[in-house]
């Protein structure tokens, strides 16, 4: 056994046997022409450029690829479309005297070295797209269209020293479900096709080329860039068991992505997710979630050096709320405290638990606060939003934040900019001061949503990062249910909506009390979601030990928990 | 003719996309583009001259623009840059 390592650019274990291709070397010989022949060659040139973008146009049309991979193909037909290689082909042709191939196969040569001697390592990978589209002229001119693709069975896994977007392509068509390569990286658009393809892919293999034979049998993980020549049987083994295990299980999720959260005595629960960041979008919808229960906007602030413009978190905003087609996307505002911040030099807080955080921030610092509020109220017309803020302590913190979302209507509407009026507000609970005035906040806000980290560590007064007392931290402390509890009561009074955000939610031992408890919302962890549904699914909540707000006990609690182990 | 210097304001410079757009936009106009980095002349309506450029974050080009519609190229371009071609 030989182990190789890469990088690991997408997909999980694959194994197959090895199919080396090495790099087609068309019409390398300088070949000369007669003066006659120029305007037949230039002919053909012309009709090589029409055929290539007819081809591109088709590959884009055939496979339903998203606007990113469209992207590197519009690229391609820019390349063919350049008015300089038009003149440097026309002067190859007159001046030199040389075959159209002759002088496409140098041309693209000097282009792909030309990037490959650059220090950037994203202008380096231009060379492969100036290769690639090189290639193909060359191919079209000789009828040989189709690359090497074909004899390729797709349980073989082609072994390249770098690797175009066309040849992608070609072998993702092909049914090819892995292939390595000696080069490439994880920035080239390759690396970009494969992933978004879910075609498992392995990069910067050292002396790849050199080590495999055709026919060796390969283990490839891609994921930890794991690269295996003839595994020996334990290695087999180890992976075989990882795949066999994560296959079924993933199966068995996947059979439910279509499915209702329904429990067997058919109550209806709506979970959604926890979003941390837009990449995390295409998942989401993958995954098929019923809509976004919060997604955190502190991304925003922590990962530029600047401060985000009403610009740039619209477009960010507008773009989740119009991939998610009309489905609720709640938005929480900033939940930052100011040592955060870039430009804020505040001085550190001896209790920042107890400090300026979350609202309290936000309406310290207006300019701030109303920057992000237009840019809600704005991209809400392109779907259905619903806006929270955090660490909410009573009526009158609400009253305040939504006297600047007031404010910032005005503003917009004296500005003639559109913005959607239809959009909600609400209150995270997650301070016992807001729960236990549940009842008159509740006659105010659109909706609740429950953060039960906050909310346990300020009920029990427990830091839980905290090693000592960390045991303390206890979510299902009957005082943290209580408030949870009174809460939904008066969601359900007001006739608003109550969710469950925090990590609760997404711990499956607590799924049953919840729902025991009456609550119907859950926004979980996106990686959680087809777990907690399939443990819905199997509940039968009249048949539960019976628990409520009337026998809420740290007995009673301990027991309910025990009688799901 | 009407000469600009600009800095690539974008985080990943002129890599492929921003190029594409940038000529796109040259080529919806009749004047002619030149573009100049650190002495390297190119014509503004090729992706590969552009892309030659390799322009990074920071990097500073000189846009000129010469022929009837000038004005009009230079100012789309000159928003572009300002935009950073629609990133960050």
């Amino acid at each position: 056994m030989i182990k190789l390592c890469g990088v690991g650019i997408s997909g999980g274990v694959c194994t197959g046997k090895a199919k080396v291709i090495y790099p087609k070397q068309k019409s390398v010989i300088k070949k000369s022409i007669s003066p006659e022949a120029i305007n037949g060659e230039w002919d053909r040139f012309v009709s090589t450029v029409d055929n290539l973008i007819a081809d591109t146009n088709k590959i884009v049309d055939d496979l339903n690829i998203d606007e990113n991979d469209k992207a590197i193909f519009s690229a391609h037909i820019m390349i063919v479309q350049d008015p300089e290689l038009h003149n440097k082909i026309k002067k190859c042709l007159n001046d030199e005297l040389i075959s159209l191939e002759s002088a496409i196969y140098e041309h693209f040569s000097y282009m792909a070295k030309y990037f490959r001697d650059l220090d950037d390592e994203m202008f380096q990978q231009r060379a492969t797209d100036y290769e690639d589209v090189g290639q193909r002229m060359l191919s079209h001119l000789s009828g040989d269209v189709n690359l090497d693709v074909k004899s390729i069975e797709p349980d073989a896994i082609p072994i390249l020293s770098s690797i175009t977007p066309s040849q992608v392509i070609a072998f993702f068509n092909a049914g090819v479900k892995c292939f390595c390569t000696q080069h490439g990286s994880i920035t080239s658009h390759s690396a970009i096709l494969a992933k978004s393809m879910g075609i498992c892919y392995i990069a910067k293999l050292q002396d790849l080329l050199k080590t495999v034979k055709d026919g060796d049998l390969l283990l490839v993980d891609g994921k930890t860039g794991g690269f295996y020549i003839e595994p020996d049987s334990q290695t087999l083994t180890d992976y075989r068991r990882i795949v066999e295990a994560d296959s079924i299980r993933q199966s068995e999720l996947a059979n439910l992505i279509n499915k209702e959260a329904r429990t067997l005595d058919d109550v209806v629960i709506s979970l959604s997710v926890n979003m941390e960041l837009p990449e995390e979008l295409d998942y989401i919808k993958e995954i098929n979630a019923d809509s976004i229960g919060l997604f955190r906007t502190e991304f925003l602030y922590l990962e530029s050096d600047k401060l985000p413009s009403e610009e740039d978190q619209y477009k960010i905003y507008s773009k989740v709320l119009r991939e998610l087609q009309g489905n609720q996307v709640t938005i929480r505002t900033m939940d930052l405290g100011g040592d955060k911040f870039a430009g804020f030099q505040q001085e550190a807080e001896e209790n920042p638990y107890l400090g300026c955080r979350g609202v309290r921030f936000s309406l310290q610092n207006p300019g701030l606060f109303k920057t992000q509020i237009k840019a809600l109220l704005r991209a809400g017309v392109h779907g259905t939003l619903r806006v929270m803020f955090p660490m909410i302590n009573d009526l009158s913190d609400y009253k305040r934040a939504m006297k600047i979302v007031n404010d910032c209507k005005l503003e917009l509407s004296n500005g003639n900019i559109p913005y959607a009026e239809s959009i909600e507000f609400g209150a995270m609970i997650e301070v016992p001061s807001a729960a236990l005035t549940a009842e008159e906040l509740g006659s105010q806000c659109d909706f609740f949503s429950i953060g039960t980290n906050d909310l346990t560590q300020y009920t029990v007064a427990v830091d839980r990062n905290n090693e000592d007392i960390a045991h303390l931290f206890v979510s299902h402390h009957p005082a943290v249910l209580k408030l949870m509890l009174l809460t939904l009561e008066n969601g359900q009074s007001n006739d608003i909506s109550v969710s469950i955000c925090g990590e609760m939610a997404s711990e499956l031992k607590y799924i049953p009390l919840l729902l025991k408890l009456g609550f119907r919302e859950l926004s979980v962890n996106p990686r959680m979601l087809s777990e907690v549904k399939e443990l819905i699914r199997s509940l039968n909540l009249s048949e539960l030990y019976n628990i409520s707000s009337s026998n809420l006990t740290q007995n009673s609690i301990e027991t309910f928990l025990k009688s799901m182990e | 003719m009407i000469t600009k210097d600009v800095s690539v304001s974008n985080k990943l410079g002129l890599h492929t996309r921003p190029s594409a757009l940038l000529v796109k936009t040259a080529t919806k106009y009749r004047s002619e583009l030149m573009i100049i980095k650190d002495g390297m002349e190119i014509n503004g309506k090729s992706i590969m001259g552009v892309m030659m450029l390799a322009a990074e974050f920071n990097s500073l080009i000189t846009l000129q623009a010469d022929g009837v519609d000038e004005e009009y190229l230079m100012n789309d371009l000159l928003e572009l840059f300002e935009t950073k071609f629609g990133e960050e």
